[in-house]
């Protein structure tokens, strides 16, 4: 038979054991926001600090990166120039040896490497030929004609008479040569 | 009866007629002060009740005062002056005791400095005892100087109840049990039967720890 269980008291150790277990709970759960909140400040100071030092780092490294100095700029030109290999502009230059055909201008470009030849032609054919002449030796035809126009004071002779006082503008990149 | 911590039980005779009140003037020099009492009532103080519950009545407070409706209305008494406590497990058995008396014995233990530990029916102690629990026993009888009482559970988790008050003779209480039993279709060796007395008995193994040494084998 399931024993009886009677009594006209409440069982003050249940209510004992509720209270202590829900004192219990309740310092669980201060202790737990305490030591969250802890965290949560020493996380935002940790932040705090990070950012002061990225901070810091931003100021060093700006101390540390001298200003652009013009001069400088020029002599690490002029080293770049002289570090390049210029004897094949002139040979080509030098070996051009066509009739009605005389050299203007040459321009260099030290940073981009490009290089342009402007040359004074008597003729519209003498283009074809001075590009043939200075892609000679060369597979990959480094050499391109960019633009032919009148040159500066020179007078039309009529529709059918020669072209005279040309000017011719070839162009390539230094490291194709 | 007075028990207190490593001492031999002591048996007051106070007159039946005596209120209540003076009888617990009496205890002044038996219980030592500010001590945890575990009080035990008799069958006739508090006894023991059976009740049908109506289904669907969940509300364990409301399972108590329909149960304390239905005692007093039994008893003819006014609902205010009766206290009913169910048991925890069965819901349908329960003990019934006079408010005064539970007013008057805190009234007592608060001038005293004493603490009211626990109020149980002597007979709710005896089916808590290792004879009650064997397997096969669907029974208690319990008898006090003051009355017997009877508790079965034939199935279903009911129990039923049969108070016979007084000191009824061992023939009509043998008799009234079989024609209970019978009825409930409980064999004899169904139902322990403990008996309860003032006087120390030899100890039972399997008896009450309530009490224990006043308990014995009917």
């Amino acid at each position: 038979m399931k024993p009886v269980r009677i009594d006209f008291v409440p069982d003050q150790r249940w209510r004992a054991l509720w209270t202590v277990a829900m004192l219990l709970s309740l310092a669980m759960l201060g202790v737990s926001g305490w030591r969250a909140w802890l965290t949560l400040q020493s996380s935002q100071a940790l932040q705090g600090q990070i950012a002061l030092s990225k901070l810091q780092a931003q100021q060093l490294q700006a101390q540390l990166t001298p200003p652009a100095n013009p001069r400088h700029d020029s002599l690490a030109q002029a080293a770049k120039l002289l570090r390049q290999d210029l004897g094949k502009v002139f040979a080509t230059i030098e070996n051009l040896q066509e009739e009605g055909v005389r050299l203007r201008a040459v321009n260099l470009d030290i940073n981009s490497g490009a290089l342009q030849l402007e040359y004074e032609i008597d003729s519209l054919a003498r283009a074809a030929t001075v590009t043939s002449a200075l892609n000679a030796g060369y597979e990959t035809r480094p050499w391109r004609l960019e633009s032919v126009g009148a040159s500066v004071g020179a007078k039309a002779a009529g529709p059918t008479a020669p072209a005279s006082g040309m000017r011719a503008l070839w162009a390539t990149q230094l490291d194709l040569l | 009866m007075v028990q207190t911590a490593n001492q031999p039980t002591e048996v007051l005779h106070p007159s039946v007629t005596l209120p209540l009140e003076r009888v617990l003037q009496q205890l002044h020099d038996h219980v030592p002060r500010a001590s945890l009492l575990h009080i035990s009532l008799s069958c006739t103080m508090c006894p023991a009740f059976d009740v049908a519950l109506p289904q669907g009545v969940q509300s364990w407070r409301e399972r108590q005062a329909i149960a304390q409706h239905w005692v007093a209305d039994s008893q003819g008494l006014p609902v205010a002056e009766l206290l009913c406590e169910l048991d925890s497990r069965s819901a349908c058995l329960g003990a019934a005791m006079p408010a005064a008396t539970l007013a008057t014995l805190r009234h007592w233990a608060r001038a005293q400095g004493h603490r009211i530990g626990a109020l149980q029916p002597l007979w709710a102690q005896a089916t808590q005892c290792a004879a009650a629990a064997k397997v096969g026993v669907r029974g208690v009888l319990v008898q006090e100087p003051d009355g017997v009482t009877v508790l079965a559970q034939p199935g279903d988790g009911v129990v039923q109840t049969l108070s016979l008050p007084g000191a009824p003779s061992a023939a009509a209480v043998v008799a009234r049990l079989a024609q209970w039993q019978f009825s409930l279709g409980l064999a004899i060796e169904h139902v322990t039967r403990l008996g309860f007395d003032a006087k120390t008995q030899s100890p039972m193994t399997d008896g009450p720890r309530a009490w224990a040494g006043h308990w014995y084998k009917l």
